[in-house]
């Protein structure tokens, strides 16, 4: 990077089943609106706009960009459009990113969206398509054979992935934004639920969710006149990194894929991360299904490989029990899912965290935070580090 | 004719082309793009670089995208501000264009772009044949970029201007200028 930029204002709708009362281009209004005002902004102080979203079969609206130039105040302004599967929330915020760390724009307005009840998010993950490996039952179906072997080869007991789900809708009671707040969340409640996917239980399965989520990311210049006219300091970003591997190739490892090892890799370099348990005060990381957190833990380098069930067992990632690491303390995917909102909001969480803006579900003194996105069949990573001090 | 990528190439004449049947008034089969399969694929190089991999690179010295409302009504559609604006950001006014490459899939969109960019009579516009020769259209904006730089490599031209379109009627638009040292 070159020059300096960081997260100056940011808006998320509450994610709800259903946004009966808006378009979608209504919602991702509502999200863009809240963090221009966060910013103490106007459309008119923008000068570029980057969009994400998922797949455009989960709506059926094809280049939905293209429909919400007036919604976003785009018109006479550059807008890009950002396709990165579930990842694509926070390759899109890399993105609007890229274009201040380069020097080409002052102020970015970035959005990221999904209405599911416009759409039916399973039929587009399940029908089949040419040339391309059927996904069979949505989503969990693709990756519960995943995380069978995960548990083979690193003999995991079985309530790991139940401890995740009620430990991520406990930081959701903090979040006024979740989409779930299950209020008698417990294990038992977990395991009682029907099993959609073994080892998955229905409530170790991310909800659907409507929501959008949006971001200004601003110069040093612009950073530094939000923050005497608001009074918030800015999120800086430290690094930022995205790498990509085919869903099948021979020798593949599903279970730790290269691609996120490189990308976090890459990440800790640019952000001077040596040891990730230590450094960061805390993580928001894509896990749609319970068991990614400990397998992430891995991916992610914050433990040895075989040990990140360790990690969560004892608690080490929960905000309510004390844990050293805090992961998801928003509730994270687990508790609201408008996919392609949903690593934008991992990315918008980590900024909020780092502004001390969280409310009940702030960590104490956050000052380094690791923000992560995945997407497709775990093989498209984007990730950025944000802190409180100046890079 | 001159293009080997070309889909739809011939040599009619526009009294011939006039007998043609509309297709849907006003447009006929001749103003039309063609269904493609194709595909492009364009490689940058920084700085210097670019003289190790090229004896005559393109060099990128203004490139701008510019967006319109997305209902038509609420739109001219005679004129392209975006294309106006992009242009204006890219800097095409700052020299003389020999080769202007447009993403003009329908014929008369070449007319509301080169006056959107002010390209006078002596600008050589795509010489490729164009949307209208091949239309792969996710790559038929990119390959104007390719077909420009390449006019800069052979030496036909010292300074060309490269132009993408999205969306309905012109409504989001790239320009690019490219120019040899």
């Amino acid at each position: 990077m070159s020059e300096r930029c960081a997260v100056i204002g940011i808006g998320q709708t509450v994610a709800k089943s259903k946004r009966e009362d808006v378009s979608i281009a209504g919602l991702v209004r509502e999200a863009a609106i809240m963090a221009l005002d966060d910013a103490g902004l106007t459309f008119a102080d923008i000068d570029a706009v980057v969009v994400g979203k998922a797949p455009d079969m989960f709506e059926g609206v094809m280049m939905p960009e293209l429909y919400l130039a007036g919604a976003l105040g785009a018109v006479g302004k550059p807008m890009l459009r950002v396709h990165t599967a579930g990842s694509v929330g926070g390759s899109t915020a890399i993105v609007a990113a890229h274009l201040v760390a380069s020097g080409i724009h002052d102020r970015v307005l970035t959005v990221a969206f999904e209405k599911q009840s416009d759409s039916d998010a399973m039929w587009a993950l399940s029908v089949p398509q040419p040339f391309s490996s059927p996904l069979l039952a949505g989503a969990g179906g693709y990756f519960a054979p995943i995380i069978r072997a995960y548990m083979h080869r690193s003999g995991a007991p079985r309530d790991i992935g139940m401890r995740v789900a009620v430990k991520d809708r406990r930081h959701a009671l903090l979040n006024p934004y979740a989409h779930l707040h299950l209020t008698d969340i417990s294990m038992k409640m977990v395991e009682d639920s029907i099993m959609l996917w073994d080892p998955l239980h229905y409530l170790e399965a991310c909800p659907s969710s409507d929501g959008a989520a949006a971001m200004i990311i601003g110069s040093e210049r612009a950073a530094a006149q939000a923050a005497s006219e608001t009074g918030r300091r800015p999120a800086w970003i430290h690094g930022m990194a995205m790498r990509s591997e085919p869903t099948m190739f021979a020798g593949r490892d599903q279970v730790n894929p290269l691609a996120g090892r490189d990308c976090a890799a890459d990440l800790y370099r640019q952000a001077g991360i040596s040891d990730p348990r230590a450094d960061f005060d805390m993580a928001e990381v894509y896990v749609p299904f319970s068991w990614y957190e400990p397998m992430w833990l891995e991916n992610l380098g914050f433990c040895p490989e075989g040990d990140g069930w360790k990690l969560t067992g004892a608690g080490a990632t929960s905000l309510i029990d004390g844990g050293d690491i805090p992961w998801n303390c928003s509730g994270g995917v687990l508790s609201s899912n408008p996919i392609g909102a949903s690593g934008m909001l991992r990315f918008l969480e980590t900024a909020l965290q780092i502004r001390g803006l969280a409310g009940e579900h702030q960590v104490p003194d956050a000052r380094r935070a690791l923000g992560h996105a995945y997407g497709g069949g775990s093989q498209f990573f984007a990730m950025w580090v944000v802190g409180v001090d100046r890079p | 004719l001159a293009n080997p990528h070309a889909q739809v190439a011939y040599d009619r004449s526009a009294e011939e082309l006039l007998g043609e049947e509309y297709v849907v008034a006003p447009l006929r089969r001749h103003t039309l793009p063609p269904v493609t399969d194709g595909c492009a694929a364009v490689v940058l190089a920084a700085g210097d670089r670019a003289f190790e991999l090229c004896a005559r690179p393109a060099f990128i010295t203004g490139i701008d995208h510019r967006l319109e409302a997305h209902a038509i009504g609420a739109r001219d559609l005679t004129r392209s501000p975006s294309t106006e604006l992009a242009g204006q950001k890219a800097g095409v006014a700052n020299g003389s264009v020999d080769v202007a490459e447009l993403h003009a899939p329908f014929a008369h969109q070449e007319l509301i772009l080169a006056r959107a960019l002010g390209l006078g009579a002596g600008v050589d516009i795509s010489p490729s044949g164009g949307a209208l020769a091949a239309n792969p259209l996710m790559s038929a904006g990119l390959i104007r970029i390719g077909e420009a730089a390449r006019a800069i490599w052979s030496g036909k031209a010292d300074r060309a201007v490269a132009h993408a379109t999205s969306g309905p009627c012109l409504q989001q638009n790239l320009v690019c200028v490219l120019e040899g040292v």
